[in-house]
């Protein structure tokens, strides 16, 4: 193999494989980065056999060729080269891969290609593609009420249903759901379902960044992956084992008070009474009240610890339907309140001990469950 | 040449039939050390994730060689660490997370444990759930050395493939066809591996190996004629540091069979080949009864260590009984 690359782009494209470079694994080659000519230019991989990620970028080849290097080693070399253009020979015999850059030249020992496992790549089958706006809310929306302990795996993961245009994400971890609907911009899959890991959605919402065309997602034919495919950069994600439970229908379909408040004054009540729930079990109370005729509606915040102190805060709401008192976990309030992005926050409830609905007032793709917590008056 | 392993012909035909149809979620392969238990479950991961045509495991494909060299995605091995005395907990949580992902690239996610009597009580129950229920896509390959060893709700959870030694003379024909052994030192490796080919393909490779066992059994019968200070010396040193005193035993008690065979007319199948000539004269002038006596002393002796008991003493007492 002889390339040669500008060290701009061979250090973006590094940085944006390592990610999926596994930290520590049983294959030592997992820990390289395989490095190969590609219809005329040069593609990075790397996988930790969960999710794999692959880029291409722009390069001179003169000699066709793959090898792995170490990931670290590379990553750290390159990107302390100066901006300029680097020429990467490979001894085959040695798997040792010469580099050289402006007046600095070194030699990195790497393993065979043949070692690497193959990354599944996405064939002919249909074909979606999403808005990368779309999918980056949708993500943001859903996956970090995926759950993070392993004792029930399908829960780890986050349910993406597709449905005649429509995409919907939902994730749940037993205390809280998630749910947000987003449209298809091109491409029908039929009605299906499959479970991606929470990591892979969260690494695959950093790589879109900035990315401005549609991503495009297919579902290998055996349904073991799903790969996620920009203008110039691959993510294969294998999919979790198992049926995910039907979250969808956990979603209260009616209530008694619905009460609408602004996002950040919300946002200021939950953060200001959260530092004084820490020594309380994260418990936060709020009491609804609907308006009279004399006064607007309005929503109290509370918090209050045996050690600590107390903290009530005050909220102008529109309420409609009876007073309620509720408690929450501070933490899954401020999680839920950070990724909503409407002035106003729509709270359904029925009673103290029902789950509370959380809904973006003029949208009704996002869906928010959350379970009370019990307390003592 | 598709499975590697020889004999255990029958536990060969049932995971054949297996991987051709719809395998059981786990299997325990049982089988005293070195008896061929993770070849055959190399193997097996092998047929269940050959991709070559005709009978599987072909050996030649892709994940045959990577299994083979043991890279293959799917294929996970989990044994005690080598600085460790045990299986630990976050080395079966970690091989569960694998499992409950589908496959990478194989028909089988496949994890194998390598001696799963060597887990914790701990490692053990938290592998429980997905011994039982595995994902759809999985199969686990259990070794032990016996079923006795694992819990018993482990054992109730798989399918179990005991494996018994190979005949001496099957591992005599291999040592002698495989590995080029002349007749006389294939026939001695082969009687002294009690069965297990593992064992015996070491040994036969490895010259030292016997030529210790040789030296290591004159010490022990010239102690015999010294007297008590003598022998109680010599079980010191046998103790010392981390030395095998099962293996001690082991061979003194080889010693003692052989002569027990000698003197009830069966010398064919004595193990000590190249000591014919001695075990011959001793058993002239020994008694069959005290033969018979004194082997039950050792066996007792490595009941007691085994139940911890002080192997310096223990081994003091095996010699100084041992009959002149």
């Amino acid at each position: 193999m002889k390339v040669s690359c500008l060290q701009e782009n061979l250090h973006k494209g590094l940085g944006l494989v390592a990610r999926a470079v596994a930290s520590r694994s049983t294959l030592p080659v997992l820990n390289n980065i395989l490095i190969a000519t590609d219809q005329g230019r040069l593609k990075l991989a790397a996988t930790d056999l969960t999710i794999g990620i692959t880029t291409w970028i722009g390069a001179q080849i003169e000699e066709e060729g793959a090898t792995t290097v170490p990931s670290k080693l590379l990553g750290e070399f390159v990107n302390s080269l100066p901006p300029e253009k680097i020429d990467m020979q490979l001894n085959v015999r040695t798997q040792t891969l010469n580099l050289k850059c402006s007046r600095f030249e070194s030699n990195i020992k790497g393993m065979d290609a043949q070692e690497f496992p193959p990354i599944p790549t996405a064939g002919p089958e249909n074909k979606l593609k999403l808005d990368p706006d779309t999918l980056r809310a949708i993500i943001s929306q859903v996956a970090f009420a995926a759950a993070a302990d392993e004792s029930r795996p399908v829960l780890t993961g986050v349910l993406a249903k597709f449905d005649d245009g429509k995409i919907t994400l939902a994730a749940a971890d037993g205390f809280r759901l998630s749910v947000r609907t987003g449209t298809v911009s091109e491409g029908k899959a039929g009605v299906t379902a499959i479970i991606i890991p929470a990591r892979a959605l969260i690494e695959l919402s950093r790589m879109i960044g900035d990315e401005e065309e549609p991503i495009e997602v297919t579902i290998t034919k055996n349904r073991n992956q799903a790969v996620f495919h920009t203008s110039s950069t691959e993510l294969v994600t294998q999919l979790v084992e198992g049926n995910y439970p039907d979250v969808l229908s956990l979603v209260p379909k009616s209530h008694n008070t619905r009460t609408v408040v602004g996002t950040v004054d919300f946002v200021k009540a939950v953060k200001l009474a959260s530092f004084f729930a820490r020594d309380a079990s994260n418990i936060i109370r709020m009491t609804i009240e609907p308006g009279t005729d004399l006064a607007p509606g309005r929503m109290i915040v509370r918090a209050e610890s045996q050690e600590v102190g107390d903290q009530v805060g005050e909220i102008d709401a529109t309420v409609d339907g009876p007073a309620i008192e509720v408690a929450f976990n501070a933490k899954y309030l401020s999680e839920m309140l950070a990724v909503v992005d409407a002035a106003q926050v729509a709270i359904e409830t029925n009673a103290p001990e029902k789950p509370g609905v959380f809904k973006m007032v003029g949208s009704d793709e996002f869906v928010h469950v959350i379970m009370p917590m019990h307390v003592n008056r | 040449m598709p499975w590697n392993t020889i004999g255990h012909e029958w536990a060969v035909n049932l995971l054949a039939r297996a991987a051709a149809t719809q395998p059981s979620h786990a299997y325990l392969f049982t089988g005293p050390a070195q008896i061929g238990k993770l070849t055959l479950a190399l193997d097996f991961a092998r047929a269940l994730n050959c991709v070559g045509p005709g009978e599987r495991p072909c050996g030649q494909c892709r994940s045959c060689q990577a299994i083979a060299a043991g890279r293959h995605p799917d294929v996970s091995l989990v044994r005690r660490l080598p600085d460790k005395s045990e299986i630990a907990v976050k080395q079966l949580r970690d091989v569960q997370n694998e499992l409950n992902l589908r496959p990478y690239e194989g028909r089988w996610r496949v994890a194998i444990i390598e001696n799963m009597h060597e887990a914790n009580l701990n490692a053990a129950n938290a592998f429980l759930k997905t011994l039982e229920e595995p994902a759809p896509q999985v199969v686990l390959l259990l070794t032990a050395n016996t079923p006795e060893a694992l819990l018993l709700t482990v054992r109730s959870r798989c399918q179990s493939v005991p494996m018994r030694p190979l005949p001496i003379t099957q591992v005599e024909e291999v040592l002698r066809e495989r590995f080029g052994a002349d007749s006389e030192r294939a026939a001695m490796a082969a009687r002294l591996s009690g069965g297990r080919l593992g064992w015996a393909m070491e040994a036969i490779q490895d010259e030292e190996r016997l030529a210790a066992r040789r030296e290591l059994l004159q010490t022990l019968l010239d102690s015999v004629p010294q007297g008590r200070s003598a022998q109680i010396e010599l079980a010191g040193r046998l103790t010392r540091g981390d030395r095998d005193v099962r293996g001690v035993l082991d061979l003194w008690l080889s010693w003692w069979r052989d002569l027990l065979l000698v003197k009830g007319q069966c010398a064919g199948a004595i193990v000590n080949l190249d000591e014919r000539e001695r075990l011959l004269r001793d058993a002239g002038h020994l008694e069959l009864r005290a033969i018979g006596r004194y082997l039950t002393i050792i066996e007792d002796a490595r009941q007691q260590i085994e139940q911890n008991v002080n192997a310096q003493l223990a081994l003091e007492v095996v010699l100084i009984n041992a009959p002149v």
